[in-house]
């Protein structure tokens, strides 16, 4: 019958004077009679790169409980600004890190895993929150309203200098609507307490560690070593943030986001290291070779366990693919083991370190420009495009199998070149290339991924064999993946041949050659 | 939704505080529970501390012009509204008067309400008149309290005889001793010996006790505040065979309909 009139905050600095503050500013007309106070803890829940947040919503769970609350409580980073809130209660209460996936089914669920996809859920944030519940009183002693305090503190991912603010909200007793209008507007006229524009969720989450910051604006006349180095820092940064969560082998995007940045940091090294000081391509590029050696093997088998379901409608007998599942899954224990080991040996740690001071050096370092970044990225996108549409144009049908590959690797270096200069970039001619390098990169990726899926597969078909698998149906389970895989190898090289030149012709040179802007 | 009345056609006799108390008790065993100050003195609305007044006064109400959810204030106590009394109240028969089917009034005006209460509880005016008769008309049950003096009890006699003519749906009738005084041989007697036919007086008297007078000066119902007094010992025993008449099995559903031969 009643429902919230007014939420309010504190504006004093001092949470323990709020309520002196309070009992003033009604004096003589009402009596606030303050209760217990209680102690409750929210867990905020989020993907480690914050999908919830950018779609605007707030997962939380009150306590250790079972209950789940998910709100939206902004603007999504798309603009939708659908209100509404879901609760789920589960069987009992999660452990976190958690994929999505893996909670009870239901509405929360449903509406988490439409946003997250791989990715897990993990602690984004922890608060603990003083609930001071009170009532208040007109002249006749009468209870009018009834009123809560909440005075919240980040306690996760660290304790917070100071509290949030200091919260009230005013519910009006049914029939004394009016009466609590007059309260709001008696607190307000004070100066003491103004009405809560904010939301406490997004201040948290604020307060917890806010967005990453977006890489430095690239200016076309910066030193190119610097922006080069600039580049390289970012993706340094993009690594070690993955390095925590493959360990801890929290989902599989930590390792697939690590390899991505392993990947940018030796294409920009091998495009555009030349700028850096002598030396720094030598050291670095054998070294993240290293890196992504030991983390392949891993993650080739995650793309299996990952794909697994889908593999499984391919086969006539799906629970013939049982054992090759369980042999994926000890492959893949035995392969974290070097990847583990290296990522915490002291010569990963090194490389990181030593990798970061160099880079630093370089932006700070007070020297005059060989070049400048316009021109680099003039210079380097056009040299990486000549060196990808060559042979991409004598591409034919018998082009052995090792220079697709290596016409792929090419694309991939291209295209992270691209990336790191597109704020020198024109944007439609930008979207353009990038648009037809990709349709062109998916159609290289489907026939090498194919071609090594089945040379993959060959071989843990003998393993299983090798490993005292006497049944036929897993090994004939495993061909006919094989021979799938093969078959979209084919289409995909006949894809190819068709329509290689309408990804990198004419219209796509023209376009490179006026990509920077002068 | 229930209707329980608390009502006699003689004044001090404890309808009130049978009233507060008794919807008081209802919302604490968990039943969405309004009780209706009938009565322009008003003193039910004076124990719950609210302020006599109806937007529109009984005329408005009445007539509809003002929706009785309207009226509605929230007790302090959870679960436990009150719809106030209003001076206006006085001339409540003049407005009923006007209205088609008159007596029914009442009963139509609560209607609305069925979704939002469980129990609805009327503190009647002492007097026999065309508020008493829609009250009468409106209860399924009509609780009424008895000082034990044999003018008192003459009057449930009174109400007896006056509701087995009643047109149409009749409530039940179920008597109560109140302000009984143990020490009083007259109290004793006629407690022993109470009107009407075997069980429609109740075996539970509520005795005189300073806690009842106390809350007058409390200004909340005697539960609220004795707790382990013999009052609130009284008051929910009573209570407890009240529910049991208002919220029986199907068959034995206060509220028969007379059917006229």
């Amino acid at each position: 019958m009643s429902a919230p009139i007014r939420r309010l905050t504190y504006r004093g600095g001092d949470p323990p004077a709020a309520a002196e503050a309070l009992a003033a500013a009604l004096s003589g007309r009402f009596r606030v009679e303050t209760g217990a106070t209680a102690e409750e803890t929210l867990t905020y829940l989020d993907t480690p790169d914050h999908r919830l947040r950018n779609a605007g919503l707030t997962l939380t769970q009150r306590g250790h409980g079972r209950r789940l609350t998910l709100e939206r409580t902004a603007t999504a980073v798309d603009g939708d600004t659908e209100n509404g809130r879901l609760e789920q209660e589960l069987p009992q209460a999660p452990s976190w890190p958690m994929m999505p996936d893996q909670l009870t089914a239901g509405p929360v669920r449903s509406a988490v895993t439409a946003v997250s996809d791989l990715r897990a859920l993990v602690v984004a944030a922890r608060t603990r929150t003083a609930l001071t519940n009170a009532v208040i009183h007109n002249a006749d002693d009468k209870m009018v309203a009834r009123m809560v305090w909440r005075r919240t503190r980040l306690i996760e991912p660290a304790p917070a200098a100071s509290d949030l603010p200091v919260r009230l909200s005013i519910t009006a007793l049914r029939g004394y609507g009016g009466t609590a209008d007059t309260i709001a507007e008696m607190l307000g006229s004070g100066g003491d307490f103004a009405d809560d524009q904010g939301n406490e969720h997004t201040e948290v989450l604020a307060a917890a560690g806010p967005a990453p910051e977006p890489p430095p604006r690239m200016n076309p006349d910066t030193p190119a070593d610097v922006a080069i180095a600039q580049a390289l820092q970012t993706f340094s940064a993009a690594l070690r943030e993955n390095v925590a969560g493959t360990l801890a082998d929290v989902d599989t995007e930590f390792l697939h986001d690590l390899r991505v940045a392993v990947r940018r940091i030796r294409s920009v090294l091998k495009r555009a290291g030349d700028v850096l000081p002598a030396g720094m391509i030598e050291r670095y590029a054998e070294e993240f070779r290293w890196v992504g050696q030991i983390t392949t093997p891993t993650r080739d088998l995650d793309v299996f366990l990952l794909d697994l379901p889908q593999l499984r409608e391919e086969v006539s007998d799906r629970s013939a693919l049982d054992p090759f599942a369980r042999h994926l899954t000890r492959r893949r224990q035995a392969a974290r083991r070097p990847l583990v080991t290296g990522l915490r040996s002291q010569r990963f740690s090194q490389l990181l370190s030593d990798f970061d001071t160099d880079l630093a050096a370089v932006i700070i370092a007070d020297r005059p420009a060989a070049m400048t970044t316009a021109a680099l990225a003039q210079e380097r996108i056009g040299a990486a495009y000549r060196r990808m549409a060559k042979p991409a144009q004598a591409l034919t049908k018998d082009t052995p199998a090792p220079d697709v590959h290596d016409l792929r690797k090419r694309g991939k270096d291209l295209r992270y070149v691209l990336e790191v200069f597109k704020p020198l970039c024109n944007v439609d001619d930008y979207a353009a290339v990038l648009k037809d390098l990709k349709k062109f990169q998916d159609v290289l990726g489907r026939f090498q991924d194919s071609q090594v899926q089945v040379v993959a597969l060959h071989g843990m078909a003998q393993e299983m064999l090798d490993a005292g698998e006497r049944r036929a149906e897993p090994i004939l389970a495993v061909g006919e993946l094989a021979g799938h895989f093969h078959a979209d190898q084919l289409a995909a090289r006949a894809q190819l041949d068709r329509h290689h030149a309408d990804y990198l012709g004419a219209r796509t040179a023209d376009r490179v050659t006026a990509l920077v802007r002068p | 939704m229930k209707v329980l009345a608390s009502y006699n056609l003689k004044g001090g006799v404890g309808k009130t505080s049978a009233a507060v108390n008794l919807a008081y008790l209802a919302a604490q065993a968990g039943h969405r529970t309004l009780l209706w100050d009938l009565d322009p003195q008003g003193a039910a609305t004076f124990l719950f501390r609210v302020r006599p007044k109806i937007k529109g006064g009984s005329t408005k109400l009445i007539r509809g012009t003002t929706s009785i959810g309207d009226g509605i204030k929230a007790t302090d106590f959870d679960g436990l509204d009150l719809l106030p009394a209003d001076f206006t109240y006085r001339n409540m028969d003049i407005d009923l008067v006007e209205r088609p089917k008159p007596t029914r009034t009442l009963r139509r005006l609560l209607a609305p309400l069925n979704a939002d209460y469980d129990l609805v509880v009327l503190d009647a005016p002492p007097s026999l008149s065309l508020v008493s008769e829609n009250l009468l008309h409106a209860a399924d049950l009509v609780l009424v309290p008895m000082i034990p003096t044999v003018l008192s009890v003459r009057t449930f006699d009174q109400l007896t005889a006056f509701v087995a003519e009643l047109d149409g749906r009749r409530p039940v009738l179920h008597g109560f001793f109140s302000m009984v005084d143990r020490r009083r041989t007259l109290h004793r007697d006629i407690v022993a010996h109470p009107p009407g036919k075997p069980g429609a007086v109740s075996a539970t008297v509520i005795p005189t006790a300073s806690d009842v007078e106390q809350m007058a000066v409390r200004r909340a119902p005697v539960a609220g505040f004795a707790p382990r007094g013999s009052a609130t010992r009284a008051y929910s025993q009573l209570w407890q065979e009240v529910a049991g008449l208002l919220f029986a099995p199907l068959g034995s559903t206060p509220g028969t309909v007379r059917r006229r031969g």
